[in-house]
């Protein structure tokens, strides 16, 4: 409150300020959408200007629609991404609850466990997932691709410590009314919780959207590969990369991703600040 | 009741098991289905796709299912060797790069093809020089039919060439007078590059083993029991490199070399023949671009074909024939056709170039793309070195040559370094 009496100059600054960072984050971002309308020999020019002299965007588009099955990839990213959230979902919200609210011989080395297994990169376990899957026959399938990202430490930490703010009273209310633990979590703790799945979720299926190194490491298959392939059918480092089709490619995938952003934002940045605060 | 239910869900269960065999069956057993691996999208996915189609008009009995494309030919091996440590099938085809036969080959991936080339009655007429047949060759078998093949030659902006006082229909021919231009463009004014030789990205150090070759040298000798490139042709080359960098090559990475030649601001840019079509796009009339063999020292001078060939995965031999089937058409006259009117590359077979109907027009009117076909009797082996550090040698070498470039070392104390380098890396 204070702060809006402050003298509009501050204010001024402050903003100006704001808009100078928000003006690097995003300057990719326009650039990409820029380059995505131009012709071959005009992104090279060496001046430089944002809307193109000759509007290309029609043909970099059709070309990337064209030369890469994306629809296709966006719907399988859809698919996957989709399906690792709910089940990461389904597993980490009643391990976070019981870490938070139960009282067991060994909950203490559980929860350690779970931030030595948030201290891991996903690169050490590719080998291993990748002998497994191939053990029970499950490579170049969805399967493959969603299965190793459903336990996931970060949403089990996440949800922990979120579920820890809610109070005990409400909780023992309810086991009062005779509530089983499995009601509790589905009734009372995710509902409580939403701010922070959508904030998880966000996280989650951007990271999995966008993830184009377990794709290569287990499909084969065309027609179940992922949106980032679709930008690697123009990368091209022995004849030279088509940069307009490609970053007309890397609209198309992002702009799914900035959509659903956008819906959640609300809750996102809720549930960050609410998690943060403990 | 439920005992009701169950009985029909059996009969219906019956029925549709029928059905699905009497639809299935015979066609099943008589459709082979080939599948088909490749790298590099962005070249290969429209010409990939329309040799599939074609072949299977031509063939209606063989499916062909072509697999998610890999990156580069780097992503294509390692998949080839993750899968075939997994126990899982390998594509029945795949287009590697040439230089990846030594290891495919030594780790029994691929297949050797001489025994199927023996048995073609009429081999001759079918538009394979026998000196293509040699560049994917181990251990005297030939392991690929040569699919699309690069050469290292010279671009330049005809423009700044002009504006030196060069003559633009005609480049030097020795490096003596092409870096003396160089240093021309150079010096026209303070936006112009003279000259980028494309080398710290090149894979397996191509561009330093044409020099060597073009000197007349060689990386080992035949036998590979000794280094030859240590000689006097390899310290030519290393020489040629430090003339190119007292002419002003800056240590740009090669992609920023790639984007000042297309902005127009470097003279003369030594690379693989395979960008001419996207350096043509990228350069639109901006300015004339004109390509020029790479200079030769000697007469018989050779230089290593850099590009893919079609390689069998196949083990069984019902595969092996629609395989065998698929690779001759891929590398026949239909598959070179349209696969040198949609990329950069050359053909690995003769009979479409010589035909005007197939591509005899397309190189009246692309004189550009002639520049490396004019030079394919120079065409041989593009070299790896043995054993299990075939990967890390390259590296090593790169940065010694990296050294000479930017003139940090003088060419025979980087010869001794690196001579003692990868002897210690290869198998003793």
């Amino acid at each position: 409150m204070r702060g809006a009496r402050r003298s509009p100059a501050a204010g001024l600054g402050r903003h100006a300020a704001l808009m100078v960072t928000v003006g690097f984050a995003l300057l990719p971002f326009v650039w990409m959408v820029s380059l995505s309308t131009k012709a071959p020999a005009e992104i090279f020019e060496a001046t430089f200007r944002i809307w193109p002299e000759s509007f290309y965007a029609l043909e970099n588009y059709s070309r990337a629609l064209a030369a890469a099955p994306l629809p296709r990839f966006i719907l399988n990213g859809v698919i996957v991404t989709g399906a690792i959230l709910a089940l990461q979902i389904l597993v980490a919200t009643p391990a976070a609850y019981a870490l938070a609210k139960l009282r067991f011989r060994g909950r203490e080395m559980l929860f350690a466990l779970v931030l030595v297994a948030l201290l891991l990169p996903k690169q050490v376990l590719a080998l291993p997932h990748f002998i497994m899957l191939s053990g029970i026959g499950l490579l170049d399938s969805y399967a493959a691709l969603i299965l190793p990202s459903i336990a996931s430490p970060f949403a089990i930490f996440l949800f922990r410590q979120f579920f820890k703010t809610v109070p005990n009273d409400l909780i023992d209310a309810a086991r009062l009314d005779g509530l089983s633990e499995i009601a509790i979590l589905w009734r009372i703790m995710i509902p409580i919780a939403a701010p922070a799945i959508a904030a998880f979720g966000i996280l989650s299926v951007v990271a999995h959207w966008n993830d184009l190194f377990w794709p290569l490491v287990v499909i084969r298959s065309e027609e179940l590969a992922t949106p980032p392939l679709g930008i690697i059918y123009f990368r091209n480092d022995d004849s030279g990369t088509e940069h307009g089709p490609m970053m007309a490619a890397a609209v198309l995938i992002a702009a799914p991703l900035v959509a659903a952003f956008l819906i959640a934002q609300r809750r996102f940045i809720e549930g960050i600040t609410m998690t943060g605060a403990r | 009741m439920n005992l009701h239910v169950r009985s029909s869900a059996r009969r219906l269960f019956a029925a549709a098991a029928l059905a699905a065999a009497v639809v299935s069956g015979p066609a099943v057993a008589e459709t082979v289905t080939l599948k088909v691996a490749y790298a590099y999208p962005s070249n290969f996915q429209k010409i990939k796709t329309e040799i599939a189609e074609r072949f299977m008009t031509a063939h209606p009995d063989i499916k062909v299912e072509l697999e998610a494309p890999a990156k580069d030919y780097e992503e294509l091996v390692q998949r080839t060797l993750r899968a075939s440590v997994a126990g899982q099938e390998l594509p029945a085809v795949a287009f590697h790069g040439m230089h990846r036969v030594r290891l495919l080959s030594e780790r029994e991936q691929i297949m050797p093809l001489t025994p199927f080339i023996k048995a073609e009655a009429d081999w001759d007429s079918l538009g394979y020089p026998a000196s293509m047949l040699t560049l994917t060759e181990a251990r005297g078998e030939t392991f690929g039919m040569p699919f699309s093949i690069s050469l290292p030659i010279v671009y330049y902006n005809a423009d700044l060439v002009g504006r030196a006082g060069g003559d633009a229909d005609s480049l030097p021919t020795t490096w003596e007078d092409l870096l003396a231009l160089s240093k021309k463009i150079e010096a026209l004014d303070d936006r112009t590059m003279g000259v980028h030789f494309y080398y710290y990205s090149a894979a397996n150090n191509w561009t330093f083993h044409a020099l060597v070759q073009s000197f007349g040298g060689r990386m080992m000798t035949s036998d590979e029991r000794r280094l030859a490139f240590t000689g006097a042709e390899g310290l030519e080359a290393l020489h040629t490199l430090k003339k190119i960098g007292q002419a002003g090559m800056a240590d740009l990475g090669d992609r920023q070399a790639f984007q000042a030649f297309s902005a127009g601001t470097l003279g003369i840019l030594v690379a693989s023949s395979s960008r001419i079509t996207r350096l043509t796009n990228a350069i639109g009339d901006r300015f004339p671009m004109r390509t020029a063999p790479l200079p030769m020292p000697v007469a018989d001078g050779k230089l290593p074909a850099g590009g893919s060939a079609a390689m069998m995965h196949a083990r069984d031999p019902k595969l092996q024939k629609a395989a065998w089937a698929f690779i001759k058409f891929a590398t026949g006259p239909v598959g070179q056709t349209i696969m040198v009117k949609n990329s950069g590359y050359m053909p690995g077979n003769t009979i479409p170039v010589t035909k005007k109907y197939l591509l005899g027009e397309f190189y009246d009117q692309n004189p550009n793309h002639m520049t490396p076909v004019s030079q394919i009797e120079r065409a041989t082996r593009f070299f790896t070195f043995p054993g299990e550090n075939s990967l890390k040698i390259p590296v090593v070498v790169r940065d010694h040559l990296q050294n000479v470039v930017t003139l940090k070392r003088e060419p025979e104390a980087v010869m001794a370094d690196m001579a003692r380098d990868v002897q210690a890396l290869l198998p003793k």
